[in-house]
Formats: structure tokens, C-alpha cells, sequence
């Protein structure tokens, strides 16, 4: 075409479905059922290291030659040197990856998504609610907020995690930290005891409704299984939180993860580039279809 | 640049001479239809039909598209060779010209731009073909469509009178194709005058799509939906031949070791399109589906994109193995506003 074509594609662009290569540096294994590790990647291209930039709460479409694509969200903040995936083995893609070992190299393409609103949440409470694997995109705003560049621009910052069992609890290493830190308040249950444990017992939602943190100047980030969050919005609700005030990111069935397949929509919104991050009072306003 | 004048009698021959330079696409027979097919020799060119069987989208969204070759062992892998030869695409109607408009907004614009699309799309040039009557499904007259012009195309020829083509040369790379054509005369432009302002006559009434959004909006929930999808099978076959439907899938095919990742035409009216690996599935039913499908192409497309996914080609009017027609729909979903 020239330059008076009605196509605007004069500058070459780069493909935007080539993974880049990443190598698994570190596997950690989260959940007794052993359904559920940590992948910490390194680049196998340096520039990659400063092109690949992201933000709490942004995905990456992760690749395994032959088996295909899966989108999960980033565990990391961006404060950490290395990227970390979370990921919970469940279809064709997510076996592949467990499958993996410490050496083999993974493709991954992004970031993508939108990301919390952490300038906006600048100044507040922050009262985290997560189960299960829910915890694993929240990680990546906590740690975000918790670095010590960071952290004096925030107010009260609360945890409350939930998981099935003591085993299935994520980051135990990092749940030990959080607890230990004068300046977080981190609670935690299950939804059934085992032996050794003397944590408290119950489902999140009942843990919510115990602590019952205070609306005022304050923001809730929320993320699990769906009955969790259907009833953590209720209890949210009943302590005072307006729509606005709560956060959460959703999943969805990805191919492209840039807007183009067509598969991830709600509504008019994308949720690989108008979430994955929505707030309850977006969510609202958008069809109930997902 | 000047307009130029083609006998329809010499358009083979005008396409030979483009075959010496350019790789050329252009409607051929099928036997009872056309495609979209690369030429051997201008005769082939078949324009009995009105138009294709299926958009001109797939010469640039072809259903079937290597997005990489790799080996599983290694985990590398090696891009498709780039295109060498330029395209000529000939005898793209207004209703597909209007649909490539559609396609560039979703695969070249905002935050991402499909490269893939872009490599076909800029090695194209478009000769455009305008209409003379308009068949039983054509409603291109609901559309910011003129049937005997488009901006989109290079070259844009229009049937008048005494068997020729007036050719508009519409960029420099139409130039280029068009050189060696007769200049068109003030008879000429007089005679594409008198073809424009001869009425076109449709099938239907138009029917008022400005007033859809309204219409749309807040009506998630309408039982109209399941009475609209009701006779639908979720055959997809209207997705496919639509000119602006652009849903796609990403698979991995290997074959001991060696494979492609392939992007290939999907559909939101498949049962599994928006499966999760979890078993969780937000479009269960058919009746959601098909609410998918009208809301996207008629509200959604058009708040994300600026137009809406829709050019009244048709060809899903003419496909559907039920005889749902679109036009239908939407006049109910008018009708029904409240």
C-alpha cells in the first residue's frame, strides 16, 4: 500500500505471537496434594529481561511447543529480581508445564492485561481476602506494596487467607513472613484442620466477618473459587464497602491474550486487555455471563 | 490521476498482463459458486455469481494460517518465509471492501497489531468491482455502503454502459496496475454519472440501525433471545462466510516431534469456544451463544471498533441451513424496543 492507502500498516511490526524463551530456574512444590508449583523464570535473552516490564496483576501467555498456551497471571511483583508463575495443573497445557524440570525452557508472551490500581490505593487501608489459589495473582500486589520502596505510601495492610487444608495453604515460607511483620496484619484459616495444625478453622468468608475491617479510606483487593467471592462480596458489602471500593480479577478461556481471537469477552470488554482486573462496581454494570 | 476505461471483453486479457508482475487473486468457479482463488491465467476470472462464496477476509485472515514451525525437543522455533510476490485482489465488492475496513480496525489497531494480518494486507493491492442489481439476500443499503464505489480499494471499476469498465484510480500503486488502459473520456464519466443515479432496487426495506444501540441496550436479559435462537444449530457456518466475523483458534500439531502452532478459524457459536479447562463453561446454552453473536457484531464491535461487525453482504442469509435471516432478527429486535 502507499502512503495514501486506506491500510495503516506503513511501520513493520513484531510479531505479536512469538513467545520469548525463559528458563526454570527454581520449581517449588506448594500444595501437599502436589497439584499446584512455582515456577521462578530467567530469560534466555538478556534484553528480555528490560523489554519485559510489568505491572501487579498483569498475565503472560505461557508456551510449551507442542502442547499449546495457557494464560496465568504473574505472581511476582515487579520488585522481585526473577518472574514466578503460579500455577495449578489442570488441562493440557498446565500438565505440560508440571512436567516440566529446573533447566527446561518455557516460551512466554506478554505482559498482558490491565494491572490493580495501586497509584489510586495510594494512602489507604488495603484488606487482602483470598482462598486457595486466589492468592497467587494478589501476591503480586502484596509484595508490591510490602517493598520497603513502597510500603510508607500505603496505610493498614491486612491478609486474610483461606485454603481447603493446611497443606494446600500457597508461599507457606512467605505466609510465616507476612505473619512476623510489624506492619501487616495477616490472618489465616482453613477450611479443615489436620494434624499439627493449630490455626483457626473455618471458610474465608466466616474469617472475614470476624475481623471485619472498616470501610473507612479503605480498599478491598479479593480474589478465589467463586463461592468464595460471591460470599466475600456479600460480607463486604454488610461491613460498608461500596462496589467501588472492592477489587478483584477475574479468569477467563484465552487464546490471543491481545484482543483479536475473540474468545474472553464480557459484554464489550475484553478480559485480556479491559481486566484481567475489574472492580465489583464495573463488574456490576457488565452482563452476568462469565 | 487520471480514471481509466476497461472493456469487459478485454478483462482477461488485463489480468494476463498483471499475472507477468503479481501473484493475482480473484473470484473462479467452483462449479456452483466462486472463491477467492490465485489465477493461472486471466481467464479464469468467473464473475457470474454476484459475489464469492465466501469474504474476501481469507486472502488476509485465511482460515488456516502456520503462525510458527518448531521442534518439541528443542523448544525453538522458526517463522513461516515472508511474502515475496505482491497480490492483486480483483472483483472485491462494496460489502467486502467494507468488511477488510472492519478487519484492519480489529487486527491493526490498538495496543497490539496482528503482523500476520499486516504481512498479507500491505503485499495486497484491491481492485474493487461495483454492482448492478443486488440479490434477494443483499443488504448493504442498511450500511454506510455504496454499492458502486468504495475509498478502500486502489482501483474501482464500475460497470457502464456498452460493456466497459469505468476504472477510478483511486492510490499510486493503482496507478501502477492501470497504466497501460485507456484514459477515461467526459463520455465515460458521464455514462458513470447515469449508472450512479440509477436506483438500486433490495429485497427488503433498510432497516434503521442507528436506532439498534438503543434498541440493545439493557436487553441482556429479553426472553427474545431464546425465541431469535431457537431455530439455530450452531452450524457456524454464518461466521465463516461473513466478512467481518473474526473469532480464531490457536492449536499446537505435532507429528513425532516436529509440529506447527496454527491459528485457524473458530466460532462463538461453538459450544466449547469459551470452555474452560476447569469444566467451567459462561455460554452453556445455544441461547446465550446466538445472544453473543448478534450483541458482539451489532453493539459491542461497534462501541470497541467504531463500526459495526456488519456489512449486509448476505451470505448468511444465503448459507444458513435454517433460513434464519438477519434481517429478521434485527427488525424484531427494533420492533420489540421498549
Amino acid at each position: 500500500m502507499t502512503e495514501e492507502g486506506a491500510c495503516r500498516c506503513d511501520a513493520e511490526i513484531s510479531n505479536p505471537y512469538h513467545p520469548w524463551p525463559a528458563r526454570i530456574i527454581k520449581i517449588t512444590e506448594e500444595s501437599a496434594a502436589r497439584d499446584t508449583r512455582t515456577f521462578e523464570l530467567e530469560w534466555v535473552d538478556p534484553d528480555h529481561t528490560a523489554r519485559f516490564q510489568h505491572r501487579p496483576g498483569q498475565f503472560a501467555e505461557l508456551s510449551i511447543l507442542g502442547a499449546g498456551e495457557a494464560p496465568i497471571s504473574i505472581t511476582s511483583s515487579p520488585t522481585q529480581p526473577n518472574l514466578q508463575f503460579c500455577i495449578k495443573q489442570m488441562g493440557v497445557v498446565t500438565t505440560a508445564i508440571h512436567q516440566r524440570q529446573v533447566g527446561d525452557v518455557i516460551g512466554v508472551r506478554g505482559p498482558y492485561g490491565n494491572c490493580f490500581p495501586v497509584e489510586a490505593m495510594e494512602g489507604k487501608h488495603v484488606v487482602f481476602v483470598a482462598g486457595g489459589i486466589g492468592l497467587a495473582p494478589l501476591r503480586s500486589v502484596i509484595n508490591y506494596l510490602l517493598d520497603e520502596s513502597n510500603r510508607s505510601r500505603y496505610a493498614d495492610v491486612s491478609i486474610l487467607y483461606g485454603a481447603r487444608s493446611p497443606g494446600d495453604l500457597l508461599f507457606k515460607e512467605e505466609l510465616k513472613q507476612w505473619g512476623e511483620r510489624a506492619d501487616v496484619q495477616y490472618y489465616e484459616t482453613v477450611d479443615r484442620a489436620a494434624d499439627g495444625y493449630s490455626g483457626r478453622v473455618g471458610f474465608v468468608p466466616a474469617l472475614l466477618e470476624e475481623v471485619a475491617p472498616s470501610p473507612a479510606d479503605t480498599v478491598a483487593l479479593t480474589c478465589g473459587p467463586p463461592i468464595m467471592i460471591k460470599f466475600v462480596l456479600q460480607g463486604l458489602t454488610k461491613l460498608g464497602f461500596a462496589p467501588s471500593q472492592i477489587i478483584t480479577t477475574l479468569e477467563m478461556r484465552m487464546k490471543c491474550g491481545i484482543g483479536k481471537c475473540g474468545r474472553c469477552n464480557i459484554g464489550r470488554h475484553y478480559v485480556c486487555i479491559d481486566g484481567p482486573v475489574f472492580s465489583y462496581e464495573q463488574l456490576l454494570a457488565m452482563p452476568q455471563e462469565y | 490521476m487520471k480514471d481509466r476505461i476497461l472493456a469487459k471483453t478485454d478483462l482477461a486479457s488485463f489480468l494476463d498482463r498483471l499475472l507477468k508482475r503479481y501473484r493475482v487473486v480473484a473470484p473462479v468457479d467452483q462449479g456452483e459458486y466462486s472463491l477467492f482463488r490465485p489465477l493461472q491465467r486471466g481467464e479464469e476470472v468467473c464473475l457470474d455469481y454476484l459475489k464469492p462464496a465466501r469474504s474476501a477476509k481469507e486472502v488476509f485472515f485465511p482460515q488456516n494460517e502456520d503462525l510458527f514451525y518448531f521442534i518439541e525437543q528443542t523448544q525453538k522455533c522458526v517463522e513461516p518465509e515472508s511474502i515475496e510476490k505482491e497480490t492483486v485482489l480483483f472483483g472485491v465488492r462494496p460489502c467486502d471492501l467494507k468488511g477488510i475496513e472492519a478487519q484492519d480496525r480489529l487486527f491493526l489497531a490498538g495496543a497490539f497489531q496482528d503482523s500476520y494480518y499486516q504481512n498479507r494486507r500491505k503485499h495486497t493491492i484491491l481492485i474493487g468491482l461495483g454492482c448492478e442489481s443486488p440479490e434477494a439476500s443483499c443488504f448493504c443499503h442498511n450500511f454506510d455502503i455504496d454499492p458502486r464505489g468504495s475509498t478502500v480499494a486502489d482501483l474501482f471499476c464500475v460497470p457502464i454502459d456498452n460493456g466497459f469498465y469505468y476504472v477510478s484510480v483511486q492510490s499510486k500503486q493503482g496507478e501502477a496496475l492501470a497504466g497501460d488502459l485507456q484514459e477515461a473520456g467526459a463520455e465515460h464519466a458521464q455514462a458513470l454519472e447515469e449508472t450512479k443515479r440509477r436506483p438500486l432496487k433490495f429485497s427488503a426495506e433498510r432497516i434503521p440501525l442507528e436506532e439498534l444501540p438503543g434498541a440493545l441496550a439493557d436487553r441482556f436479559d429479553d426472553p427474545l433471545w431464546e425465541e431469535i435462537a431457537m431455530r439455530c444449530l450452531g452450524c457456524s457456518t454464518c461466521t465463516f462466510v461473513c466478512p467481518t466475523c473474526h473469532c480464531f483458534d490457536i492449536t499446537d500439531e505435532t507429528h513425532r516431534g516436529v509440529g506447527r502452532r496454527v491459528r485457524t478459524w473458530d466460532s462463538c457459536a461453538a459450544p466449547k469456544f469459551t470452555l474452560h479447562a476447569s469444566g467451567h463453561n459462561p455460554r452453556t446454552s445455544n441461547i446465550q451463544r446466538m445472544r453473543q453473536r448478534i450483541l458482539h457484531k451489532f453493539s459491542f464491535f461497534k462501541d470497541n471498533q467504531g463500526v459495526i461487525s456488519c456489512t449486509g453482504c448476505g451470505r448468511c442469509v444465503a448459507a444458513c441451513p435454517v433460513n434464519l435471516d438477519i434481517r429478521e432478527v434485527l427488525s424484531e429486535l427494533l420492533a420489540t424496543k421498549t
